[in-house]
């Protein structure tokens, strides 16, 4: 029943974009993080959404992150998220999408959907002899689903079925 | 002997828009010292950069072995002699580039010219626009190449590509009767932020045009984008920007280029 719903081109609910996010990082080998779980040393492959309190300032707006860290990263690694995107139901052909070189630390990028911010996509410690860099990427949650949806504001998003994002939120400050 | 073109092209992922013409620069100084050092009968060598790629490309070089060999071993010296602001070292080689590259082409004539660094072999295949999907090139020859390039929704050299923005930036003009402000450093920074631009033109409420007409300026100009302005100059509520690629979705990216625009403008009514 949800297959037919996301194939049928309608909108894909708030928490069904963290689930699809879910199955392509776990499809590319990553472990999933339950939120709040904190970053483990050494090289690993994590994914999983977390609430932005619980994370570095990254200049995303929206308190809900989606965060993959791959260590080392596979060479095509900015495709793979480019491809993880497009399962939330965005059309990049019908989109801008911009890498502003350095907004995400010296090897990043701050990553903008028609003009506004979605991601931060960075690369971390040179690597060592013989191992290739690994990779950081953070993409705020509102933001897709924003795009995703068609929506102009967070409070009006689906969040699974009728119950809205506004709805889940209230009276918390933004 | 028949001449052959030379093509080196160094794919990678996004680079800084501030680096790229100087680097194309050094590449095209560079290449013209070794062409000449060694002896090679080079009629032209031209550089070109994009935001994602450098493109050195050369002419008269004779067809055969000789050549291939020689630009075997000129092409691994020239990326090692590349300079720029900030490098890092992406893979094990230590190789040092703003961004790490994901491909080199090089090719003389229809032959490969075969070379190894920053952790790649060299070979005959690129790709196009990054937001028409993955699209995998392979060069019949060196002469083919802008046109494949451009065909793939690129456009490699510098000079058509901003001639392609000016030009439509004043039929943005003429469409609204007004003046698109087309500030040479915006346009630069567009120029070296797209493969493929695209104009864009958007609006912004009534109510920004009370701020002060430099900060609304430079405000759009931080974003790279241009001012619209009327016969005695002044500000009217649009703005012209540039997408990178195709012209599909135009809706949605004028939204979200008024959206970015208007909550930077908010922050500065509030300062």
């Amino acid at each position: 029943m949800y297959n037919k719903r996301w194939r049928g081109g309608g909108k894909v609910d708030f928490q069904d974009i963290i689930f699809k996010l879910d199955r392509f990082w776990a499809r590319q080998g990553c472990a999933l993080l339950p939120p709040g779980a904190a970053g483990l040393p050494g090289p690993l492959s994590l994914a999983g959404a977390a609430a932005r309190g619980e994370l570095a300032p990254d200049g995303l707006p929206g308190r809900y992150r989606y965060r993959v860290l791959m260590r080392p990263a596979p060479a095509d690694v900015r495709r793979l998220f480019l491809n993880s995107i497009k399962e939330t139901g965005i059309d990049r052909a019908e989109h801008d999408l911009r890498w502003l070189s350095g907004e995400g630390g010296p090897a990043g990028w701050q990553v903008l959907l028609d003009g506004l911010p979605l991601a931060v996509f960075r690369y971390l410690d040179p690597p060592a002899a013989r191992s290739a860099a690994g990779a950081e990427i953070g993409i705020s949650l509102e933001r897709l689903a924003m795009v995703s949806q068609r929506k102009k504001r967070a409070a009006d998003l689906a969040w699974s079925g009728r119950l809205t994002y506004g709805a889940l939120h209230a009276g918390e400050a933004a | 002997m028949t001449a052959r073109d030379s093509l080196l092209e160094i794919f990678s992922e996004t680079l800084p828009s501030s680096g790229v013409r100087p680097a194309a620069d050094q590449l095209k100084r560079l290449a013209g010292e070794e062409f000449s050092r060694r002896g090679l009968p080079v009629t032209s060598v031209e550089a070109y950069g994009t935001s994602r790629r450098l493109v050195l490309y050369a002419s008269g070089l004779p067809a055969g072995a000789l050549s291939v060999r020689a630009l075997s071993e000129i092409f691994p010296l020239l990326l090692g002699r590349l300079e720029f602001a900030r490098t890092m070292s992406w893979e094990a080689s230590g190789f040092g580039f703003p961004a790490p590259v994901r491909s080199l082409l090089a090719l003389h004539g229809e032959r490969l010219v075969s070379f190894s660094a920053a952790g790649l072999k060299s070979g005959r295949v690129t790709e196009g626009l990054e937001s028409l999907g993955p699209r995998r090139l392979s060069l019949p020859s060196a002469e083919k190449y802008f046109k494949t390039l451009e065909h793939a929704s690129v456009l490699v050299k510098d000079g058509e590509r901003l001639a392609a923005m000016r030009a439509g930036l004043d039929s943005a003009s003429r469409r609204m009767r007004l003046g698109v402000e087309a500030h040479e450093d915006t346009l630069r920074e567009n120029l070296y932020s797209a493969e493929y631009p695209v104009p864009v033109v958007s609006g912004f409420a009534q109510e920004f045009l009370a701020l002060p007409p430099e900060r609304l300026r430079s405000a759009l100009r931080s974003l790279m984008f241009f001012p619209v302005s009327d016969d005695d100059g002044r500000l009217q509520p649009y703005f012209a920007a540039f997408r990178d690629g195709v012209s599909k979705g135009q809706r949605n990216v004028e939204d979200g280029y008024r959206a970015a625009l208007e909550s930077r403008l908010r922050q500065l009514q509030t300062k």
